[in-house]
């Protein structure tokens, strides 16, 4: 079924646009990045003692900012990409016809809406995977900084992306509609960037039944914007407590565990 | 059929279930701030009957020899009314230091206490004056005449504690020490009135004044009411002794509000948690609004950032930091539980003792 379903994504336009943005902003960054000025600063700092004309840092704490920068690129524009261009696998595996001929085939149901949700997380790692992975090798060459930290927060990336596509998977098979799936994508992404603020946000509502509200929801929504802020630390080499990456990991799992279940109870109930 | 259905209400059930723990896992890293979210601590917004008693049992009539006896006055109250006060803030020193926070407090001071000298403590000094500060003083308040002390002064050597300075006798049960500065100078002068006040004025004339309002000898003004003596700290500060809390220093905020407040009427709490409320009032009441909007936004904001920015104990202390519009005043109000002060307080003292650095 996750086959299936990458073989679909590689036929579409979608997808084949987004590996060449990915590689056109790889290659922007290739000959745009002012590098030379870390190079330079090393080869004076070698042959004079000393850096010639700027304080010279290491270059690994002088390239964080261009770490974090893509590290919440690939989480939030990866999202705001897939949001749309995933919206409408889960109708196209309900439409008339194909479902039908998808349950006749010896596999379980929960199996092919699992299949469905591993084909997209397969598809928003391997997006992160190719625009992380391309930015460290460009940057590895170009000052010798090699680091694996760049891809670590890629695979949060993916799981902040999986967690908000278990919502999008499940109303989908409650409203077989791409643009109800899309609008429950996008719903979670904002309750999820509130769920990781909403202590500071508590503070700034007065007691009563919308703090109630507000409170209880943002408790039960996974803390997106938590992981995004953990993954954009561990791109740049932050220390990083893991019992934080895990607790927000953890968070995000449950919550995705707790929305496939539930497309898995509708899926169940529904005759096709 | 039926196998179907149970089987599909056990995803229902593992959805809720895990839904559930994911909110517990919220709960769980949201840090002390949120969990022990506790009820808010009493504020002192009005005279309580508690206080209402205690104001009652410290009014007593000026002496026999003096025409105005017509209602018994609170000494330490009248002696803080003259007619152009403009400030007065009192201190329930017995009360404070009986309360959990004051005990605190004091065994923040004992700690910090260098014992490497051996000597006596300064209570200890005063002590041997016949004055035990912390079993005798009951308030302290400041005003614009100087200082007034009030409590149980029967056994006190006021001779051996002002430098041997002879008493001049002054009204009905005043006494007059002139107290000398260390270069032989003239220094405050202090009167002593019925074992139960002692004034520390600036000069003689303020002095004699104070003791004149107590024995009913002088109009009196009323910079603070009996009904507004609630509280383990209250006090109305207003002219130019609040316009000179503000300095440029202090920013914009502090300058509006230097402008804009006329009066503020403190009032703290401390019987177990530290709760302030401060009546703020002035002329303008469009600025007052704007101001009072302006110290809750900064307010809010402070406490946000403070949490944003993972200073849990500072957004402790602002957890129950408000401001309450009123129709030509606003209410600033602030709490401190006792809980937050004892873990703030639970390492004083130990840096200067000498166990430091071990």
């Amino acid at each position: 079924m996750a086959a299936d379903l990458l073989r679909e994504a590689g036929a579409r336009k979608w997808f084949l646009g987004l590996a060449v943005a990915i590689t056109l902003l790889l290659l922007a960054l290739l000959g745009g990045l002012r590098l030379e000025v870390v190079d330079g600063a090393l080869a004076a700092t070698r042959l004079f003692g000393k850096a010639l004309f700027t304080p010279i840092r290491a270059a690994d704490i002088a390239l964080r900012p261009v770490f974090i920068a893509a590290s919440y690129l690939i989480f939030y524009g990866g999202m705001a990409f897939g949001l749309i261009a995933c919206s409408d696998f889960a109708p196209a595996l309900l439409s008339p016809g194909r479902i039908e001929h998808l349950l006749a085939l010896p596999v379980r149901r929960w199996e092919l809406l699992a299949g469905t949700f591993l084909g997209v997380l397969l598809l928003g790692l391997l997006g992160a995977t190719y625009g992380a992975g391309g930015l460290l090798v460009i940057l590895g060459f170009k000052t010798g900084v090699w680091t694996w930290h760049p891809l670590l927060a890629a695979a949060l990336a993916a799981v902040g992306f999986a967690t908000v596509y278990a919502g999008m998977l499940a109303a989908a098979v409650f409203v077989r509609s791409a643009a109800v799936s899309a609008a429950v994508g996008a719903l979670l992404l904002v309750s999820g960037i509130l769920a990781g603020n909403r202590r500071a946000l508590l503070t700034t509502m007065s007691e009563g039944p919308g703090q109630l509200v507000f409170a209880a929801w943002t408790r039960v929504m996974p803390p997106l914007s938590t992981l995004a802020e953990t993954a954009a630390d561990v791109a740049a080499g932050s220390p990083v407590a893991v019992g934080q990456v895990g607790t927000v990991v953890g968070e995000c799992a449950l919550f995705t565990a707790g929305a496939l279940a539930v497309a898995v109870w509708r899926f169940e109930q529904r005759d096709f | 059929m039926e196998r179907s259905r149970r089987r599909s209400l056990l995803w229902l059930l593992a959805a809720l279930v895990l839904f559930g723990l994911g909110a517990l896992l919220a709960r769980g890293c949201t840090g002390p701030e949120e969990a022990a979210r506790r009820p808010p601590p009493p504020l002192p917004r009005h005279l309580r009957p508690a206080e209402a008693r205690r104001m009652e049992q410290r009014q007593t009539l000026p002496p026999s020899a003096f025409p105005d006896r017509s209602r018994p006055r609170d000494p330490l109250l009248t002696a803080l009314s003259a007619p152009d006060a403009g400030t007065a803030l009192v201190f329930e020193a017995n009360a404070l230091r009986n309360s959990p926070v004051g005990q605190l407090l004091l065994d923040c001071l004992e700690a910090s206490r260098p014992r490497a000298d051996g000597g006596a403590s300064p209570l200890e000094s005063i002590r041997e004056l016949g004055v035990d500060p912390l079993q005798d003083v009951d308030r302290v308040a400041v005003g614009d005449e100087g200082m007034v002390i009030s409590g149980d002064f029967s056994r006190a050597r006021w001779e051996a504690a002002f430098g041997g300075s002879a008493p001049t006798p002054y009204g009905a049960q005043g006494q007059l020490y002139r107290v000398p500065t260390a270069d032989g100078g003239s220094g405050p002068v202090v009167a002593a009135w019925g074992g139960q006040l002692l004034v520390v004025a600036d000069d003689e004339a303020s002095a004699q004044a104070t003791v004149d309002r107590v024995e009913g000898r002088r109009p009196l003004g009323q910079v603070l009411r009996d009904d507004q003596a609630y509280g383990d700290v209250y006090g109305v500060l207003q002219g130019d002794r609040l316009a000179g809390l503000f300095g440029p220093a202090d920013g914009p905020l502090g300058g509006e509000v230097r402008d804009v407040a006329k009066s503020v009427e403190l009032h703290l709490d401390a019987t177990r948690d530290v709760g302030l409320v401060a009546n703020v009032r002035g002329d303008d009441p469009a600025r007052l609004t704007d101001l009072g909007k302006a110290l809750g936004g900064a307010l809010v904001a402070a406490r946000a950032r403070a949490v944003a920015s993972g200073h849990a104990d500072d957004a402790e202390l602002l957890e129950y930091a408000r401001v309450v519009p009123g129709h030509d005043s606003f209410s600033l109000e602030m709490a401190v539980p006792y809980e937050v002060l004892r873990a703030r307080l639970a390492h004083c003292g130990r840096e200067s003792g000498p166990d430091a650095g071990r």
